[in-house]
């Protein structure tokens, strides 16, 4: 099998997903103006990652449709798996429009895991944009598979995967695998990019990456037949159903690899756990965020103003890969996600709790 | 390919790239000689530009920023002995000595000329080399990671200073600072202390600095009134350039080791430049001036890390791996222009890479030369009185060491460490060795468990994994042969058994630091801590080893004392704590008055109190060290550190 996955070809942007944008907003909103200010936006992460990008990406054009074209001051607060520019975020941030901060998956996945060093309440923060980012798992052709038809190949095999650790972003993957009844050797320690170098050396052979990461580089081994693309893990649409990933329509989400392997349609405990992560780790990939407290107004011209620069069609020529063609969620329609992604269920929790214990040793506070 | 080669050049020398690339360039040397900044900060200033309509002069200009990273951060190494970022540190060992003798100038002129040199001969090697990178890379596998950082760890051998033993055992204490953090098989905390700062591990500036920066700020504030004990400046940047060219063989093999070290992802920039100082040491023969302000000292590191630039664009280029933050930032630039690096970029942008490699090189001749125009002049900042000097350069090693995660902890980080690099220097634990384990440590715990991880012990028959350990096994000979230069031993000297009790003291401190260690981890899963743990039993038998030479009665190495050194008009009029006590009051400052105006403050009161200028001067000289930090601030979107009056009031701008 051999597909191109275009991201051209999926101009999902404009399917703006806007529930909360009131028409009245606009004209409230018209009052405000940030006329010779200069707002800061704080990543929690350091220049050049993917959050970095995000925001440096929308900047110029945020600076052109907020009232009053402010400037937009992008600060870095490197370190602690963005704890550390998060509380800093919470404690001194203004709800005045002039501070908005960018958080991604790992800013989540700690609010939910490392709850003893979290001073911030991302779930009351007002967002202003939503960005998802799938991810698409692979694995080496010598296991003997050609295509995700030969998943039920896979069982039995040994594979090696390799990742940050058992605790990180990589949550969403793994459980995928244990809930498949695939039993890899775990290498932690190894960030992307270098699983895939280790990937390419034939030293693991199964590994995945988020959707920039298979397009630019993955999809380069794909095409010279170095790997075979398993499965996306999937998008949830507003029913929360998973569906498959709009970039990689060719692929089968996760619930359909699912099928292919078993013969059923997932569900029970890990299942739903495993929504959970992925509500962390796809769908609240990236977020762009106001304070708690922040006037309706001054939300609005925000969010306006976010609308503008996802339909402008100089961003959209220059800078729209950014966004890699997933639907937005523009204010309040990111708000059931944000929530869904940063509360857990009791059942959930025990679930992946047993599981880091079972499979990985891995204790949570 | 020959079209491909000619279309590079075309536009490697069109007016409108040149210009650019000189422009990004000069913005790349000036972020780079202040310590900590680096030109990830400006980098990421121009990403945007990138999405906008004409990409291809900020191309220019980022490749100009990224090809003098290294350059200019050697003015603050050699001259002040802060080490800018953490490829400077080998620099300073012989580099500082040098400006210290009064020869800074040829100190520079070497230095630039070796980076020269080196980055030349990065890209003229990459340019032939690009089209087999790729297998070589693919060769170099966990079991093969493991043997180079082993390789690098033993290079620890011949920078134990006078003590095998001492330097040994601080290696040892400088691998347990760097297991501090998440470890990498299970992803727990060590030693951390429960908080957020220390999950990450301490930054390898901040170690620099303390290693380095802070024991020579309170040495020569107490023993010097310059950093240049000549009042002549001496020879010059001509003679440090003639230098280079007479070591030809040592600036090729280091450059090559840059390259080669460079291209493999992972090593980075500090392993690269000790494991070229180590490459010296072992291969010359007269070692008396070495740590002590030999040339080649400077050349051998200074020709690996800008030859180091290029290798690094290898890995960027052809597998989309970034080796730093600015190559991240460089890429994802790239990859929004559309080029998408990784299996096929020399089939798809074979001109685009010559472009690049081709303009690192321009671009690294252009920054060198600058910097050999000015080394002359700014050399003269050795004969400036320190006392005048000093207050900006505490305040300089300050503001590089909030840099690192802009937190309160990095300040305090800074002062704790410097406190004991103050004293490691005044008892002769070696702060290279320090920091060759501090740079090893995470990368070796890593790579151990990674490699048996994958292949069990069977990665020990793979036929680069034995080449490696032929090596290893070389390079242990080499230093257990290595007699190293010492001073003679004297009754009433530095290696005298006279009263010992604060070298006693120190042995217990650093103990009980390793015994805490091995408290700390102990609950943690056995393949968390098997690493720190190992480590910490060699480090203690090692230092049980040293206590019980500190029973003998005679002198001997593995005792020193920099104090004993000195006795009647030499013995300074300060002890070693007044200084440290200086530096404090910094922070005590900025704890009140938060950063800018704290500095302010510090500044006046210092050379006010210290070097006896009039107030109104020192009022001029503290403005000034403000509007550099505003300015900076405004420019770059730095914060600094809040004090108390921030917490109470609302203040304008600079001073919130």
């Amino acid at each position: 099998m051999r597909t191109l996955y275009s991201v051209k070809g999926v101009a999902c942007i404009a399917a703006v997903a806007a529930f909360g944008a009131a028409p009245t907003a606009a004209t409230a909103a018209d009052k405000v103006s940030f006329a010779g200010k200069r707002i800061e936006v704080i990543i929690p992460f350091a220049p050049g990652g993917g959050s970095d990008v995000y925001i440096r990406a929308l900047q110029p054009y945020l600076e052109k449709h907020l009232p009053g074209n402010p400037t937009i001051l992008v600060r870095n607060v490197p370190g602690g798996g963005s704890i550390p520019g998060a509380n800093q975020f919470q404690a001194r941030a203004k709800p005045d429009g002039l501070h908005a901060i960018v958080a991604s998956a790992s800013t989540v996945a700690n609010f939910v895991f490392q709850k003893s060093k979290v001073q911030f309440q991302m779930d009351k923060w007002e967002p202003v944009l939503l960005s998802p980012q799938g991810a698409v798992v692979y694995a080496s052709p010598s296991l003997g598979i050609s295509g995700p038809k030969d998943l039920p190949k896979l069982k039995g095999k040994e594979l090696v995967f390799g990742g940050e650790s058992a605790t990180s972003g990589e949550m969403r993957t793994i459980v995928t695998f244990e809930l498949l009844g695939l039993k890899p050797k775990f290498v932690w320690g190894l960030r992307r990019g270098p699983t895939r170098l280790a990937f390419e050396r034939g030293e693991l052979n199964i590994n995945y990456d988020s959707a920039p990461g298979y397009l630019k580089n993955a999809s380069q081994l794909v095409k010279a037949g170095k790997a075979v693309p398993l499965y996306a893990l999937g998008v949830i649409n507003e029913k929360g159903d998973v569906v498959r990933d709009p970039n990689f329509k060719d692929l089968p989400s996760f619930p359909e690899a699912y099928e292919l392997m078993h013969g059923k349609k997932p569900s029970g405990e890990g299942y739903q756990a495993w929504k959970a992560l992925l509500q962390m780790g796809i769908m609240a990939n990236k977020a762009i965020f106001l304070p708690t407290g922040t006037p309706k107004p001054v939300l609005d011209a925000w969010r306006t103003a976010i609308k503008k620069v996802l339909d402008d069609p100089e961003f959209e020529k220059h800078a729209a890969a950014v966004v890699e063609g997933y639907p937005q969620f523009i204010g309040e329609s990111a708000k059931p996600i944000i929530k869904e992604a940063t509360t857990l269920s009791p059942q959930t929790w025990d679930w992946i709790k047993n599981y880091l214990k079972t499979t990985h040793s891995v204790t949570l506070q | 390919m020959a079209g491909d080669l000619l279309q590079a050049l075309l536009t490697l020398l069109s007016l409108e790239h040149l210009l650019y690339l000189l422009v990004g360039t000069t913005l790349g040397l000036i972020v780079g000689i202040l310590p900590g900044l680096g030109g990830t900060a400006m980098l990421s200033l121009l990403l945007p530009f990138v999405f906008g309509k004409d990409p291809g002069p900020v191309l220019a200009m980022m490749v100009g920023l990224l090809a003098v990273n290294n350059t200019s951060d050697t003015f603050p190494a050699v001259l002040m002995g802060i080490p800018g970022s953490s490829s400077s540190q080998a620099t300073i060992v012989d580099g500082f000595p040098l400006a210290k003798r009064g020869e800074a100038a040829r100190a520079l002129g070497a230095a630039f000329s070796a980076s020269l040199i080196g980055g030349l001969f990065g890209a003229f090697v990459l340019t032939l080399a690009i089209h087999f990178a790729r297998p070589i890379i693919l060769g170099v596998g966990f079991g093969e990671q493991l043997m180079l950082i082993i390789l690098a760890l033993t290079m620890v051998g011949m920078l134990t200073g006078a003590s095998a033993l001492k330097g040994l055992a601080t290696c040892g204490f400088g691998l347990l600072l760097g297991c501090i953090g998440a470890a990498p098989a299970t992803g727990e905390y060590r030693i951390a202390f429960d908080t957020v700062y220390l999950s990450d591990g301490i930054s390898i500036v901040i170690v620099g600095l303390a290693m380095f920066a802070v024991p020579e700020i309170v040495d020569i504030l107490r023993r010097h009134v310059t950093i240049s004990s000549t009042e002549k400046l001496g020879s010059g940047v001509l003679r440090g350039f003639r230098e280079t060219l007479r070591h030809k063989w040592l600036v090729l093999r280091c450059s090559a080791i840059g390259t080669m070290l460079g291209a493999l992802p992972g090593m980075g920039g500090p392993i690269i430049t000790w494991i070229a100082y180590g490459h010296l040491v072992q291969t010359t023969k007269d070692r008396e001036m070495l740590g002590k302000g030999d040339i080649r000292g400077v050349i051998a590191p200074e020709s690996a890390n800008n030859a180091d630039n290029g290798g690094a664009m290898i890995p960027a280029l052809m597998f989309g791996i970034p080796s730093s933050g600015s190559m991240a930032i460089f890429l994802a630039g790239l990859i929004l222009l559309g080029v998408e690096p990784g299996i096929g970029m020399m089939e798809r942008h074979l001109d685009l890479t010559f472009v690049i490699i081709w303009s690192l090189a321009v671009a690294n001749v252009l920054g060198t030369v600058t910097c050999l125009v000015l080394a002359k002049p700014i050399s003269r900042l050795t004969l400036v009185p320190f006392a005048m000097l000093a207050p900006f350069m505490i305040v300089i090693i300050y503001f590089a060491a909030y840099q690192a995660t802009r937190s309160w902890f990095d300040l305090l980080t800074l002062f704790v460490l410097g406190v004991l690099g103050v004293y490691m220097k005044r008892f002769g634990w070696s702060p290279p060795a320090l920091l060759i384990g501090f740079v090893l440590a995470e990368r070796m715990d890593a790579s151990v468990y990674q490699s048996i991880q994958v292949y069990g012990m069977s990665f020990l028959e793979r036929g680069g994994v034995q080449i490696m350990l032929a090596l290893i096994a070389v390079s242990i000979i080499i230093a257990a042969r290595m007699k190293p230069h010492r001073e003679p031993l004297t009754a009433d000297g530095p290696y005298a058994p006279v009263n010992r009790t604060p070298q006693v003291i120190f042995l217990g401190v650093i103990a009980a630091c390793v015994v805490y260690v091995m408290y700390d981890i102990s609950q943690l899963a056995f393949l968390g801590k098997v690493f720190p743990m190992s480590v910490a039993v060699i480090t203690l038998a090692l230092l049980a080893a040293i206590a019980v030479l500190f029973r003998g009665r005679r002198p001997g190495y593995v005792f020193f004392d920099g104090e004993r050194g000195l006795s009647g008009e030499d013995k300074p009029v300060h002890s070693d704590l007044y200084f440290q006590c200086w530096i404090l009051a910094l922070l005590a400052a900025i704890a009140v008055f938060g950063f800018v105006l704290g500095v302010f403050v510090y500044i006046i009161a210092f050379l006010w109190m210290k070097a006896g200028v009039r107030w109104q001067w020192a009022a001029v000289g503290a403005l000034g060290a403000v509007a550099v930090l505003s300015v900076l601030g405004h420019l770059l979107v730095l914060d600094y550190p809040k004090g108390l009056l921030q917490q109470l009031f609302e203040l304008p701008w600079p001073l919130d």
